[in-house]
């Protein structure tokens, strides 16, 4: 067989292979679809979400000491700083933010296998990609950012989602710390024009069992997005180097919250004990 | 020319090789399927096991659900025009001690709980707090006559069963007939 025969032989075998790989290259077992525009709801920890936490409020979430002293080291003036004003949540806090979210997908254009999931959220720009290829976490030294990497599957209809290769963030905007180390498996579950998205956060640093939240969305068949973008100014005149903080013990903003609402220091302080039905019999 | 019979001779077994391969796999050509199964209980369908003992992880709503809310402390409830005139009215000191354990706000409650089967189509939910026992029918249960906090639940397992290892569908109830049960339970108004 001369050298031409070979090479289209060759040709036809990749013809045929293409054919066959047409005919039985199905969709991803994607059992259900999320595109669209979704708006949140906030049946849930409203106070948190919709006028921002307040300073010292850690009410039943697990964390360590270590968290609760650097909390209670944060001074809001840090968020006018220009290296902080347009940094956007990290993927463990967007979802309970007060924007817009976007979904949308990427697909093969040949066999229309689902490559990937967008998520996108106005503030900040807060674009998340949820890789459903089937490829593996890039090593740990790879690059950390604020979305982190994700990989998703289908389990019956609901999606579940691993994210890793966080940058160092927060689990509350009011100075409660995440570190870089934190990992995250959410979960989508639809019912009709209703998402809740459920979180489950680790942090082996800040944390003393999983934080598991949930943020309800209703669909949005007209949504829109607008676009966010930030350029940092001075807001206010600092002298070179200062950052702003509280050494331990001279944060003078700890006990409102508590005695807003007349809760105990033992509950505003938060611990995974404080999240316990048992812990509501200490209170009466 | 004999190169070219045998070029060709490849291209069409390729492809219908592949025509066929293509069309066995997406079950063009499949016999009929069997007929279906008949039902099995709901408990045998269960296809993830929702029976022990739980524990509420209290980590959001926490003001709301730990410590009695401030009376006409209604944020975040999508109440209409009556539900926002009867919850403003409410006089803590003088109803019932049980309304906020009602099946809308049941599992809400700090408590820790069981689920447990009773026979093979009604499963049953026991509360500490409250004491409360809400059952979810299965089966084709009567209504009872009588309303009660817990109200009468009717339940199916929904979605395709999850592959092997990987946790299962969701557990919908429809609830109906409760009493006039309330969502939060506000204290008194200083």
């Amino acid at each position: 067989m001369s050298m031409m025969t070979a090479t289209t032989g060759a040709r036809v075998a990749l013809t045929a292979l293409t054919a066959w790989l047409a005919c039985v290259a199905v969709p991803a077992a994607a059992q259900l679809n999320l595109v669209g525009y979704w708006n949140p709801l906030f049946h849930e920890d409203v106070d948190e979400r919709i006028p921002g936490p307040s300073i010292g409020d850690y009410l039943g979430l697990p964390i360590t000491d270590a968290a609760r002293l650097r909390a209670e080291a944060w001074d809001a003036s840090l968020l006018s700083m220009p290296e902080h004003q347009c940094k956007p949540h990290p993927s463990t806090y967007g979802f309970r933010g007060v924007g817009v979210l976007r979904i949308w997908e990427d697909r093969d254009e040949d066999t229309q296998q689902l490559i990937k999931i967008h998520t996108h959220i106005a503030w900040q720009e807060q674009h998340r990609e949820i890789w459903m290829d089937g490829r593996p976490h890039p090593p740990e030294y790879a690059l950390h950012t604020w979305q982190g990497f994700s990989t998703g599957s289908w389990e019956g209809d609901v999606l579940v989602v691993n994210t890793t290769h966080l940058k160092a963030g927060w689990m509350r905007r009011n100075g409660l710390p995440l570190s870089d180390r934190a990992t995250m498996t959410d979960r989508f579950h639809r019912y009709g024009d209703v998402m809740t998205h459920v979180m489950i956060v680790e942090d082996p640093v800040y944390l003393t069992e999983p934080l598991v939240k949930t943020n309800g969305f209703l669909l949005s068949p007209n949504g829109s997005l607008t676009p966010y973008p930030c350029d940092p100014v001075i807001e206010v005149v600092r002298d070179p180097g200062l950052v702003p903080h509280y050494l331990p013990g001279q944060n003078p903003f700890l006990a409102e919250f508590g005695e807003t609402y007349h809760l105990p220091p033992e509950a505003t302080r938060g611990g995974a004990a404080t999240a316990l039905p048992e812990f509501a019999e200490t209170l009466r | 020319m004999s190169t070219r019979r045998t070029t060709a001779r490849v291209a069409l077994t390729a492809a219908v090789g592949a025509w066929l391969i293509g069309t066995a796999q997406l079950g063009v050509a499949q016999p009929a399927p069997p007929p279906p199964a008949p039902p099995r209980p709901a408990r045998q369908a269960a296809p993830i096991e929702l029976t022990g003992q739980w524990v509420a992880i209290v980590n959001e709503d926490w003001r709301w659900r730990m410590v009695t809310p401030p009376k006409a402390d209604l944020a975040s409830v999508p109440l209409n025009e009556e539900g926002r005139r009867v919850a403003e009215q409410r006089d803590p000191a003088t109803d019932g001690a049980c309304e906020a354990y009602g099946a809308a706000a049941l599992l809400r409650m700090p408590t820790r709980l069981r689920l447990r089967w009773q026979g093979d189509e009604r499963l049953v939910l026991e509360t500490d707090a409250g004491r409360q026992t809400r059952t979810f029918e299965f089966g084709s249960a009567v209504p009872p006559a009588q309303r009660s906090l817990q109200g009468h639940s009717v339940a199916k397992w929904v979605s395709p069963p999850p592959p092997p290892g990987g946790p299962g569908p969701d557990l919908p109830a429809l609830s109906s007939s409760p009493p006039c049960a309330i969502l939060r339970d506000p204290e008194e108004s200083s």
